[in-house]
Order: C-alpha cells, then sequence, then structure tokens
C-alpha cells in the first residue's frame, strides 16, 4: 500500500532556530494517527511541512495531502462569512453550483450540530461551534485526509472533552484518514489510533504506541484501559529520547 | 430585581434624545447665526439671516436645481473613477515588494500638490467641460481610498492565505474571498472621507471654468454681490457632502453585515 505521508529524516531550520531534527514516520491510508508533543516542538512547522506550505531543508517528504481537509490551529473561520458560507467555501472553489453546494452543507448541517446556526457570523458562535464550522469545511473538501492542527486547544476543558467524543463517534461514520497534532495528552488518546511521540525542539520521533480501544471505552475518561494508553504514551514523552516503537496496549 | 419592561421606556427615551442632540446643535447654530444679524443689523449683502437665505434658496429653486444636477453628476462620476483608480492603485501595490516601491512614493507625493495648482492644469489639458471636472473630483478622491485599500491588504493574516492554499485557491480567488472582503471596512473608510472632499473638488474645478454647477453659480453670485445666493449655495453644498456621506455610510454597512453599526458610527 502507498502511504499518505511518508516522512524520513525531515529537517526543518528557521535562520539559527532548528525546528525539526530527522523526523521520520508514516501515516497509511484510513489511520487515525495523532503527533503528541510538548508546546513550542514544531508540531505546526511539521504539519505546514507535510501540507507543502513551507518545504523541507532535508530529508524525504512523500505526501498524498494535495486538497486535503484541513483545520488550522485558530480555527481561521472567514469573520465575513456565515457559518453556511465559510462550510461551502470548498465546494466553491471547486466550482460546485451554488444550489448544489447549499444542498450538501443543509444535509451535515444537523451532523455537526449546526442547524440552528447556518446564518450566523464567526462572533455570533461560542468557541465550539466554530470549532464544528471549521471541522465542516475541512470535511467538504471531499478529502479522504483530514489534516487538524492541535483541534480544541483553544477550548475550556468541558467543551473540548464534549468535541472530543463528538469527532471520536464522527469519525466511526467518516471513512477518512485522520492526522492531527496536539500537545493534550487525553485528545490523543481519545482520538487516535496510532500515536507518534515528538521530543522537544528540534523535534525528532521518541517512539509511537498503538491505540486500540472501542469508542466507548475512549468515552470512559478513568476506564482502565484509557489510564493504560495514557500512562504508556506519557512514560514515552518522559523518557524523551528512548524509542519504543510499535508497543499495542 | 428591576423588571425588564421598566429599563425598557427609560432606553427608548435616551436613544431618543440622543437622535435629536443632532438637531438641536443645528438649531443652535441657526439661532446665533440670526440673533448675530438681527442685533447687529447687519445688511444683507454682508451677512444674510438664515431666514432671508433660505427665502432666496426657495425662490432660487429652479435656477440652481440644473447646477445642484451637474454638481452631483461630476461628484458620482469622480467618486466612482477614484474607487477604482484607488483600489486597483492598492491592488497593484499589493501584489509585490517592487510594485509597493515603484508606487507608493509618487502616491504620497501626489497629495503634496495643491490643488489650486493642478485644477487649472487639468481644465487646460481637458477643456472647460464635465471631465475635467471628474478628473479634478478623482484626483482629490483616490488616495484616501488607495491607502485605506492598501493597509487593508497588508494587515491580511497571512495564515488565511495558506488556508486558501491547501483549498486549491488561485490568486483571484484570494482577492475575492480574502483580500477584498478583509479591506472593505477601510476602502468604506476611506469612501467616506472621499465623499466629504468630493463636492469640493467639484466646486473647485467649476469655479475656475465652465457654464453650469455650483462653483459658477458661486461665482456669479459674487460677482452680483449676491451674497444670500451665495449662502443658499454653501447650505446646498453641505446638503449634498452631508448626503453623500450618509450614503455612503449605508452603502458600508450594507456591504459589511458582520460589523454591524457600531463600526460605522
Amino acid at each position: 500500500m502507498i502511504p499518505l505521508v511518508d516522512v524520513d529524516g525531515l529537517e526543518k531550520s528557521f535562520g539559527d532556530l532548528r525546528v525539526l531534527g530527522r523526523v521520520s514516520f508514516r501515516v497509511d491510508e484510513g489511520e487515525i494517527v495523532g503527533i503528541l508533543g510538548p508546546s513550542g516542538c514544531g508540531k505546526t512547522t511539521l504539519l505546514r511541512v507535510l501540507l507543502g506550505l513551507e518545504s523541507a531543508d532535508a530529508g524525504t517528504v512523500a505526501t498524498r495531502l494535495e486538497r486535503a481537509g484541513y483545520l488550522p490551529q485558530d480555527v481561521l473561520l472567514f469573520p465575513w462569512k456565515t457559518a453556511m458560507e465559510n462550510a461551502e467555501l470548498p465546494l466553491e472553489l471547486q466550482g460546485v453550483r451554488r444550489d448544489v453546494r447549499r444542498a450538501r452543507v443543509r444535509q451535515e448541517l444537523p451532523r455537526f450540530g449546526l442547524e440552528e446556526f447556518a446564518d450566523a457570523y464567526p462572533h455570533e458562535m461560542s468557541g465550539g461551534m466554530r470549532q464544528r464550522v471549521a471541522l465542516l469545511r475541512a470535511v467538504l473538501t471531499g478529502s479522504r485526509a483530514l489534516v487538524l492542527d492541535e483541534p480544541f486547544g483553544a477550548l475550556d476543558t468541558l467543551t473540548r472533552h464534549r468535541l472530543q467524543d463528538w469527532l471520536s463517534s464522527l469519525l466511526e461514520e467518516l471513512d477518512t484518514t485522520l492526522l492531527f497534532v496536539t500537545h493534550d495528552l487525553d485528545e490523543t488518546v481519545s482520538l487516535s489510533r496510532r500515536v507518534v511521540v515528538l521530543s522537544q525542539r528540534p523535534a525528532h520521533v521518541v517512539g509511537e504506541v498503538a491505540v486500540s480501544l472501542t469508542h466507548a471505552e475512549r468515552s470512559d475518561r478513568l476506564g482502565r484501559r484509557v489510564l493504560m494508553a495514557r500512562d504508556l504514551v506519557l512514560s514515552l514523552l518522559e523518557r524523551g529520547e528512548e524509542h519504543v516503537a510499535g508497543q499495542p496496549v | 430585581m428591576k423588571p425588564a419592561s421598566a429599563a425598557t421606556p427609560s432606553r427608548a427615551l435616551v436613544r431618543a434624545l440622543s437622535r435629536w442632540r443632532g438637531v438641536a446643535g443645528v438649531a443652535l447654530f441657526v439661532a446665533t447665526w440670526q440673533a448675530v444679524v438681527s442685533g447687529f443689523r447687519l445688511p444683507p449683502y454682508l451677512l444674510p439671516s438664515p431666514v432671508e437665505t433660505v427665502r432666496t434658496l426657495v425662490q432660487d429653486a429652479n435656477l440652481i436645481g440644473p447646477h445642484l444636477a451637474m454638481t452631483l453628476v461630476e461628484t458620482i462620476a469622480g467618486l466612482a473613477l477614484a474607487v477604482s483608480v484607488g483600489i486597483s492603485i492598492a491592488v497593484l501595490m499589493s501584489a509585490s515588494r517592487w510594485t509597493r516601491d515603484l508606487l507608493y512614493p509618487p502616491l504620497v507625493l501626489s497629495q503634496a500638490i495643491p490643488l489650486m495648482a493642478i485644477a487649472p492644469l487639468i481644465l487646460i489639458w481637458f477643456g472647460l467641460g464635465i471631465l475635467a471636472k471628474v478628473l479634478i473630483v478623482a484626483f482629490v478622491c483616490f488616495f484616501p481610498v488607495a491607502v485605506n485599500a492598501y493597509e487593508g491588504f497588508r494587515v491580511v493574516d497571512p495564515a488565511y492565505r495558506d488556508l486558501l492554499n491547501t483549498l486549491g485557491a488561485t490568486r483571484a480567488d484570494r482577492y475575492r474571498h480574502l483580500y477584498l472582503p478583509a479591506t472593505l471596512p477601510g476602502i468604506v473608510a476611506g469612501l467616506k472621507l472621499a465623499a466629504t472632499y468630493s463636492v469640493l473638488g467639484a466646486i473647485v474645478g467649476e469655479w475656475l471654468g465652465g457654464s453650469r454647477g455650483l462653483g459658477v453659480y458661486m461665482t456669479r453670485s459674487l460677482q452680483s454681490f449676491r451674497t444670500d445666493r451665495l449662502f443658499g449655495a454653501i447650505l446646498v453644498v453641505m446638503a449634498l457632502s452631508y448626503g453623500l456621506f450618509k450614503l455612503v455610510d449605508a452603502a458600508g454597512t450594507r456591504l459589511t453585515p458582520w460589523l454591524g453599526r457600531r463600526s460605522h458610527a
């Protein structure tokens, strides 16, 4: 199988600041992979390189993420567009007729809990709703891959947990590959099927952990298997340099 | 707890009073004007009273009408040209550092040229007809539009551009979905300034030469010592400028619904 992302020895610096130092990992189609690392370790830079928004200084980067559904860290809804207009943007740029794309968005609004907010501007919505609109926009690219940058990082704990559970169940319905970066350990465990752990800057892959949990198990944040997965990922983060590849829960 | 119904009438009263404050200010000015004319017994050729001014304006309505129509046409055509030229210059300046360095200094220097020096030249080059006046209005008005539009383009968060790139947007798409809407409030602000200058530009052009327009009417009134007519024309110019300003304000509110009323106040 041709991987969706195949990165080998990726390096990236900004002037004297070495951000990524020999990062290597791969993501296959259909996988749900979380990239976990401390704040400021270069996770966003890594995603930007994968999306072609930055070039690599060294190493090989082979991806099939052109036109991937991208959810940036700051959500970036256009303030002058309503929820409907923001969500339909990918379809509009693909030249889909207005009535067709509007019908497509309306069809998806209930699944994203937005049926009452189609005509609301971003400043009229809560943080969680803005996140849902941005995610709907990413889904409507029609791409089989979603790339999320700290998807729920700016939200309060309760909203974040609710959205994580909602996204986890949404992923059961969507036939998609998901690649996301986060510094949130709970978020990684609740969403990922595989976790790639990065070190401090300059980031490199410390190790990987497979997280084989059912949707119900993921929702129970104090469940034994969730806590086990959490401890394993945490120990990997703490051990820093040590490599524990592919150890399943 | 204070009942909601008790708060509503007082808030409505405050809103009504604040609306009338502007009218009260104008009324106070007119009353002072009338008091000065009556108190000092000033002759009408020196300072006509507001009553005399309005009376003359009503009597001369048929005479001033065609002049007003001409000034209005010149002003609106000049404003339209200024918006087109201003936004085009802003787009060119935002295209690259090279074009910005090339265009920004001449743009700023153009505003150092005194209007009273360039306006006669425009009349010599383009004649005494409507075209010269339209160009003078455009010369006066394009700068605030260009600068505000360019500043709007300049401060756009590049993260939005990156997002559009991941969606496969073309350059035209980026202007349509990002740069133009982002800079629209700036363009509206520039256009509000331009609207107030525009009538002045048309009047200066007409004052220097022509057969119709409020500037021509004012020159003729002055030459025949009809100060009351001159004051009447000034009132019409003020009303025209204010009307254009409010029109641009209303259009701006309609074009930028996401900002709400507060941004246009």
